[in-house]
């Protein structure tokens, strides 16, 4: 009874000893709202009134609007809420919002809205832009060119706008997690399309945009200690409300039609299963694999051949396309000896392509006559790709690791000049923190493919059209199919001379190399150079500063006619530099902070020529230039431990010289065979100014 | 082949669920990481940590794992250093300030591998299942060049920081200014990031790709790309990149190089398709232009994605 009674007395004094350590933590965690609010306005000032500037956020006038964004979290016990949105006063606002029991569920929601401006230099002779069936402008007339016609244009800006909605629940139930979301995407406005009315001639088309996707996503777990598996299954159904555009064509003569039709994006539907795991074998050797099957389809009814034909020459109704596709990944990870990891990879990716091949009549662009010109059978495309990597790294010395790496790929396609390629890719590299406070890495890569049939376009054509030999040259390779070398190099260095002081140097270099390539791509060259510099002169500031030089070359050949007295080459030679600063200071304990950033970027691309006998004085091309700077410029002001006050400058200056639209008037004359839609987007400067202020939730410390 | 493929893939499958039950799971060997904790046992209260690192413990205390490791796990703070840190009981009780760190895991000295394999105590699932073996983990990248978990520095994902891309950047400078770009996917506006492509910790996908391959990755939001079409352009069909840089470029489209030059590397028929288009094609200098202003071969085979038009097989309907 004693004993009972003095155990009663110290199971009673644990209590206090129990509270106390959960006092103590409660003490430290907080319940409640914590967070930030964030409101404001701005200002935009300038020459801004070009696309360009407002590409993604919408702003394309000198205009103000509304700064506004939210970063709050709440928890009581194991509820949570949390709330993020961002930039709620501009066309490209997101809201996230997600509730549930801490280890248990997460419902979740997610609203997101990303325009794109596309180009405001644009007019068109069309009625009706935006809608499918565009109408000639009253008083317009058709003639065979551009300068034979009666030009009538309206003002039309080109752009399109994605909102998308996301709703979601994740729950975790002992070792078992599973997930479903629903993703809503709807894409509305316009966008520019080419509707040719016959070889030669086009007029660039408002494209009508108004689609919705439903994408659906479920998913069950389980995490075991050792092993976990994961099976999957994905919906996707993309609806478009417009299959089809109808356009009177501005061009007349031959046998060119007044009404003209093109197919839009069909309907399509898609849906994925997958099954994914990994086991440890041992505790250092993981096996992981992931299988997935899935199938691709659209059965569209199909469009008449042309606009004075009916769909009862059609020698089917429907697209009746589908597409299968089958991945399998197997995985060995393996670190065998402490100083040696081991990777070795077996991934099979195959796609069967299931649409139906039949003959068509090809009656180009609408001819009004119906002049049926060698009828083609459709290709279903199919690709099977079985590929090895193999991947061994070995520590060898005080932070010094070799790598060694072997890659096999190999490609079986269908109906292409190749029916078979096999690429093997050899990796060796190094990386070492060998010496104090330098980092230093090297990688090269050689990688060789093949062909393993010899290349030959007749059997495409022979597919195509159900009798030998070429439209396209013979010499002709396509570079995507044809042998190629390719050598691979980076590296990089970084020097910690301090703790307060960073230098960084990295480089890339690839090459590829179409050696055996009679007419195509001959090489493509890329390198790219980066320097990095940071450097905390004091706890209280940052400074930081990088630039990145990147040059890319090209070199293709191609013959224009029959002989190599007609060849021609053009090389293009891109020059792209990049150079990016900011420094950021505090004051007075963190309650002033002012910061700078600027970056700028340019870019200059030369096409040349080198021709053979029978084309000599090619005109090189004008140069391709881009340009952007853009400056920040931030002051945050402390002004309660809860407040700031912060005041903010943008300038961003964007200017681009394109020989393709440069000197276009749009919906103009400038090319006889064109009626463009668009010029060149306008350049700008823009000044933006700011003023917000931050309110804290349950915080004091910055 | 399609069998074999499918008992290769459910292999480790078939291994959970036979061997799990009698496995053991791996668990992080504190000792072995630091010969020091041997023996040393764990700390019961927090108020001795608070001594030298609260404002480390504060922040934390705050923070996702915190609530986690408190409201679901039903740890102490203190417990919740342990489960990342190892045993306290040797560290709180080491007399000597210089010799602290020697006796706890510190993530200033352990190894990258070290270092990922404490958070995989816990993240060895779903998104990081294929963590073992990937690109980053061979090239010794651990969690902590990306997330960082005694503070809240970005709102979600537990980003080093606020925007998550500077942490790629870190690496992958050559992206950073690729991202400059006039033509771009919207990731400098913040409507996208590196993630929304890429799986970083690890994919059974070329490239850490989140999908498969490189179109249904593209095909998670350019659904309208998808078809199947009744014409389909094979190298389209095969890979996006063929003609697109993802990453950014300076021609329309994100395309790789200026049409009509990219077409014109595959493509030599009889006609236009062979012709040079050199400066003097310039309507500026008397050419018509036809093949080279606006949006040169696309002004006519506008469906160069492919086409649900039965006369749409040279991508003009």
């Amino acid at each position: 009874m004693k004993r009972r009674f003095y155990t009663m007395i110290f199971l009673l004094m644990l209590i206090p000893g129990l509270s106390w350590a959960q006092d103590e933590d409660a003490a430290l965690m907080p319940e409640g709202l914590l967070g930030d609010v964030t409101l404001g306005g701005a200002g935009v000032f300038g020459d801004s009134d070009s696309f360009k500037f407002g590409e993604y956020t919408g702003i394309n006038d000198d205009t103000g609007y509304i700064i506004g964004s939210s970063n709050l979290t709440y928890n009581r016990d194991s509820y949570f809420m949390n709330l993020f949105t961002d930039d709620l006063g501009l066309d490209n606002r997101s809201i996230y919002w997600e509730t549930g029991i801490t280890g248990s569920y997460t419902v979740y929601a997610e609203y997101n809205q990303i325009p794109h401006l596309l180009n405001n230099n644009t007019l068109t002779p069309f009625n009706q832009p935006g809608s499918t069936t565009l109408t000639l402008n009253p008083g317009f007339v058709r003639g065979g060119s551009t300068t034979a016609l009666t030009i009538v244009n309206r003002d039309f800006e080109l752009q399109n706008e994605r909102d998308t909605g996301l709703f979601g629940i994740k729950s975790t139930f002992g070792k078992f997690n599973f997930d479903m979301s629903y993703k809503r995407t709807e894409r509305d406005g316009t966008q520019s399309i080419g509707g040719p009315s016959d070889g030669f001639r086009s007029t660039i088309l408002p494209d009508p945009i108004d689609q919705v996707a439903h994408d659906m996503h479920a998913g069950l777990s389980h995490s075991g200690d050792r092993g976990q598996i994961e099976l999957s299954f994905d919906y996707s159904l993309f609806n478009n409300k417009f299959d089809s555009l109808i356009w009177e064509g501005p061009f007349d003569g031959g046998n060119r039609a007044l009404i003209n039709l093109i197919a839009r994006d069909p309907d399509n539907h898609s849906w994925k299963v997958g099954l994914s795991g990994a086991y440890h074998l041992t505790n250092t050797t993981r096996i992981s694999s992931v299988f997935q099957y899935g199938i691709m389809e659209q059965n569209e009814s199909l469009l008449p051949f042309s606009t004075s034909t009916t769909t009862a020459l059609l020698p089917r109704l429907k697209a009746d396309a589908q597409i299968q596709t089958i991945h399998g990944t197997l995985n060995l990870s393996s670190r065998p000896l402490p100083k040696l990891a081991l990777n070795l990879r077996y991934r099979h990716y195959q796609t069967i392509n299931d649409t139906p091949i039949q003959s068509f009549a090809y009656i180009a662009t609408d001819d009004t006559a119906n002049t049926v010109s060698a009828p083609t059978n459709n290709l279903p495309y199919d690709m099977t790709q079985n590929q090895v990597d193999a991947t061994a790294s070995y520590y060898a010395f005080k932070g010094t690791t070799f790598k060694l790496g072997y890659k096999f790929d190999h490609r079986k396609r269908d109906f292409r000049s190749v029916d078979e390629t096999k690429e093997n890719a050899i990796t060796a590299g190094v990386r070492s923190s060998y010496f104090k406070n330098v980092s230093l890495g090297y990688k090269v890569t050689l990688g060789v493919r093949e062909e393993v049939d010899p290349y030959d376009e007749s059997k495409v054509n022979f597919a195509r059209f159900g009798t030998p030999g070429n439209l396209t040259n013979p010499l002709m390779k396509r570079y995507d199919i044809s042998e190629r070398e390719q050598m691979k190099h980076s590296a990089h260095i970084n020097f910690t001379p301090t703790a307060r002081t960073t230098y960084g140097v990295y480089y890339n270099f690839v090459y590829d190399d179409y050696d055996t390539s009679q007419l195509g791509l001959q090489l493509s060259r890329r390198h790219d150079v980066t320097f990095d510099w940071t450097f905390l002169p004091s706890d209280a500031t940052t400074i930081n500063a990088y630039y990145t030089f990147e040059n890319i070359v090209t070199e293709q050949l191609n013959q224009d006619g029959a002989g190599s007295a007609n060849n021609w080459i053009a090389n293009h030679d891109n020059d792209a530099h990049t150079v990016g600063a900011g420094v950021s200071h505090q004051y007075a304990e963190g309650r002033v902070k002012l910061s700078a950033d600027y970056w700028f970027s340019d870019s200059v691309e030369e096409i040349t020529f080198a021709t053979g006998a029978n084309l000599v004085g090619a005109l090189d091309m004008p140069k391709l230039k881009t340009r952007n700077h853009n400056a920040r410029f931030t002051g945050r002001y402390r002004w309660s431990p809860n407040v700031d006050i912060s005041m903010r400058y943008l300038y961003q200056k964007f200017d681009i010289d394109d020989f393709a639209t440069d000197g276009f008037s749009p919906g103009s004359s400038t090319a006889p065979n064109v009626l463009t839609l668009f010029g060149t987007l306008p350049d700008f400067d823009a000044h933006t100014a700011m003023v917000f202020f931050t309110y804290r939730v349950g915080t004091v410390k910055n | 082949m399609f069998r074999a493929i499918f008992f290769l893939a459910i292999a480790p499958v078939a291994l959970l669920v036979f061997a799990e039950p009698i496995h053991a799971g791996p668990k992080v060997d504190w000792e072995k990481i630091n010969p020091s904790l041997k023996g040393a046992t764990s700390s019961s209260s927090i108020t001795g940590c608070l001594d030298c690192h609260e404002d480390y413990i504060k922040s934390f205390a705050r923070t996702k794992h915190a609530l986690y490791f408190k409201k679901t796990l039903g740890k102490s703070l203190v417990q919740s250093c342990e489960d990342c840190h190892g045993p306290t009981g040797t560290h709180a009780a080491e007399p000597d300030f210089d010799k602290k760190q020697s006796t706890t895991v510190s993530f200033k000295t352990i190894t990258p591998q070290q270092k990922s394999q404490i958070c995989l105590q816990c993240h060895e699932k779903q998104i990081t299942l294929h963590w073992k073996g990937s690109v980053h983990e061979m090239a010794n990248v651990s969690c902590d060049k990306c997330h960082y978990v005694m503070a809240r520095k970005s709102k979600r994902q537990l980003s080093i920081n606020e925007d998550s891309k500077k942490a790629c950047f870190t690496c992958h400078a050559d992206k950073r200014a690729r991202m400059l770009r006039s033509a771009h996917m919207p990731l400098r506006e913040g409507k996208m990031s590196c993630a929304s492509c890429h799986n970083p910790h690890g994919s059974l996908a070329p490239n850490l790709l989140k999908a498969e391959t490189t179109n249904q990755t593209c095909y998670i939001c350019h659904q309208e790309k998808r078809g199947p079409m009744l014409w389909e352009h094979a190298p389209v069909r095969e890979d996006c990149n063929n003609c697109h840089d993802s990453h950014g470029s300076n021609h329309l489209s994100m395309l790789k190089w200026k049409p009509p030059y990219l077409c014109q590397a595959c493509h030599s028929n009889a006609g236009h398709p062979d012709s040079l288009n050199d400066g003097s094609g310039l309507p500026a200098f008397g050419g018509a232009g036809t093949f080279i202003v606006g949006k040169s071969c696309l002004n006519c085979h506008s469906r160069i994605h492919g086409s649900n038009h039965p006369s749409g097989a040279r991508f003009m309907r």
